[in-house]
């Protein structure tokens, strides 16, 4: 099974956690013990810190075989990070396929009013936009009114709890072709095959939840599902490859 | 072949899960929840034992959920045992379903739930219940989350110092107050981690070995909430070596479960 982890993290952090993956090195390292072939990473210091010394912290990581980075974004609307031309620019010239939000963190409204632009223009280029959920003000009904609002916009929740949340996210999943979960937290005993045969196994990418999570339930639980190979082999890895390979800028 | 690879594979070591329910719950979509099914989980994931509480027992009426555990107990012996929850909101019936239960063949300790029952675990509606696993140094699970609270691990650093015959699993760890639990574990002999909830986070078993040692962890899901392939690649791909997997997954559970199971003889 090839892997491909759509979340992974590494940097110091505000809060030591029991298990540390201070540098890429580290990172990489970790891949390599739980056979995990590439991630779509971003650096702690972009949640914690400010997204723009966080998106500096991976230039290095440009052109990377195995990492490939994520840009965290923010409403242009305090002038402090990119315009919104200004982001797609560098996003283009930087190769990176793929953008992270943490708006409760950063204070401000994933929303029409504070963001329009950018979500329009995310939409347009099929930009995935990655969101852990309890990054949302008012938890589901701000994924639920984020996606009436933009319903071509390609969201991939992460962390979305371990409690089977299915009643929140199934309609999600059924009313918006663009909306995707990570498997990381995904953990309710039978609920993986239970969405594999109802929904399918094209909404659901592979996600580590490094240095927060360990990846090895994760893979453990791909690896025993009673799904097909073909829909084991697509959440590991396919589904995401083909949604970074779509994007359009 | 490594642990790690044989359970990806389909085989590994035998299991035993020390902290399952059963059944329905209000706000999780649980497809596993039934007897049978679950039974047919354990088969998949390579699971021996479990031992359950079903929620009934510890979300509704106390008295029918442990009357459905020992049915369960009675349908598959060797595969579940069984605890008997006490809530403490009811105290004139807590002796009674000591009595009624704590003796049957395969029911081996008893479960609380301080938080859900908002009942301090050191305080007086408890004290029957711990007075009596103390004398027949009997096994108790109880749920325990944090530092603070009716079953944080400052309260549950009382239990432990006040009942030192008692065997006592600290379900789910004191979750997130993980540096008090681990030395609750290494400074009591009685005291053992528990995984459920816990085991997600990255870097924390190995930090429990490290301080408590492999002996003191004891493999757990709240099956069916979490599921049990999920929680062995927790323990597996965790950087500890093999013994300490086979000790977490089974041999420690195991030596609990026997010493219980011996009394009832």
């Amino acid at each position: 099974m090839r892997i491909f982890d759509c979340d992974a993290a590494f940097g110091r952090g505000t809060t030591p956690l029991p298990g540390e993956l201070e540098t890429a090195e580290a990172l990489i390292a970790e891949l390599d013990h739980c056979g995990i072939e590439q991630a779509l990473v971003w650096h702690r210091d972009a949640r914690e810190r400010s997204a723009g010394q966080g998106n500096a912290r991976m230039a290095a990581l440009k052109g990377h075989p195995r990492l490939h980075r994520s840009c965290t974004v923010m409403p242009y609307t305090s002038r402090e990070t990119f315009t919104e031309a200004e982001l797609f620019e560098y996003i283009q010239m930087e190769d990176i396929r793929a953008v992270r939000a943490f708006p409760l963190t950063h204070c401000y409204l994933l929303d029409t009013i504070s963001c329009g632009d950018l979500l329009g223009l995310l939409s347009a280029y099929r930009v995935p936009l990655l969101v852990p959920l309890g990054e949302f003000h008012n938890q589901w009904q701000g994924v639920y009114n984020l996606m009436r609002d933009f319903p071509h916009l390609t969201l991939v929740l992460t962390e979305t709890g371990c409690w089977g949340q299915d009643r929140y996210f199934r309609p999600l999943v059924r009313n918006f072709p663009r909306f995707f979960l990570s498997t990381n937290r995904f953990e309710t005993a039978g609920q993986l095959k239970s969405f594999v045969n109802d929904l399918g196994h094209e909404r659901l990418l592979f996600g580590s939840g490094l240095p927060f999570n360990n990846p090895g339930g994760y893979i453990s639980l791909l690896a025993r599902a009673d799904i097909s190979d073909e829909a084991r082999q697509a959440i590991a890895s396919d589904n995401l490859a083909y949604l970074l390979g779509e994007v359009a800028l | 072949m490594n642990l790690r690879d044989a359970f990806l594979k389909g085989g590994g070591c035998p299991v035993i899960d020390a902290h399952a329910h059963m059944g329905p719950f209000r706000s999780i979509y649980l497809p596993e929840a039934g007897r049978d099914s679950m039974v047919a989980g354990m088969e998949r994931a390579g699971v021996e034992a479990i031992i359950v509480s079903p929620h009934d027992a510890l979300f509704g009426d106390t008295r029918e959920g442990n009357a459905q555990m020992l049915e369960a107990v009675q349908a598959c012996p060797g595969r579940i045992y069984g605890y008997c929850t006490i809530h403490p909101g009811y105290p004139r019936e807590t002796a009674g379903e000591l009595d009624r239960y704590l003796h049957q063949p395969g029911v081996v300790g008893v479960k609380i739930h301080p938080a859900s029952h908002e009942c301090p675990v050191d305080g007086p509606d408890y004290a029957p219940v711990m007075e009596r696993l103390e004398a027949e140094r009997g096994l108790l699970l109880s749920h325990t989350w944090g530092s603070e609270g009716t079953c944080g691990a400052r309260k549950m650093r009382v239990i432990a110092e006040q009942y030192p015959n008692i065997r006592l699993l600290l379900g789910h760890s004191c979750y997130g107050a993980w540096a008090e639990a681990i030395a609750l574990a290494k400074d009591f002999p009685n005291v053992y981690l528990e995984l459920t909830a816990a085991a997600h986070v990255y870097g924390l078993i190995e930090w429990m070995c490290r301080e408590a040692g492999s002996q003191k962890v004891v493999f757990g899901t709240d099956y069916p909430w979490f599921d049990p392939a999920v929680y062995i690649g927790f323990v597996t791909f965790a950087h500890i070596d093999e013994e300490a997997m086979r000790n977490i997954l089974y041999n420690n559970a195991r030596g609990l479960l026997d010493e219980q199971l011996a009394k009832r003889k």
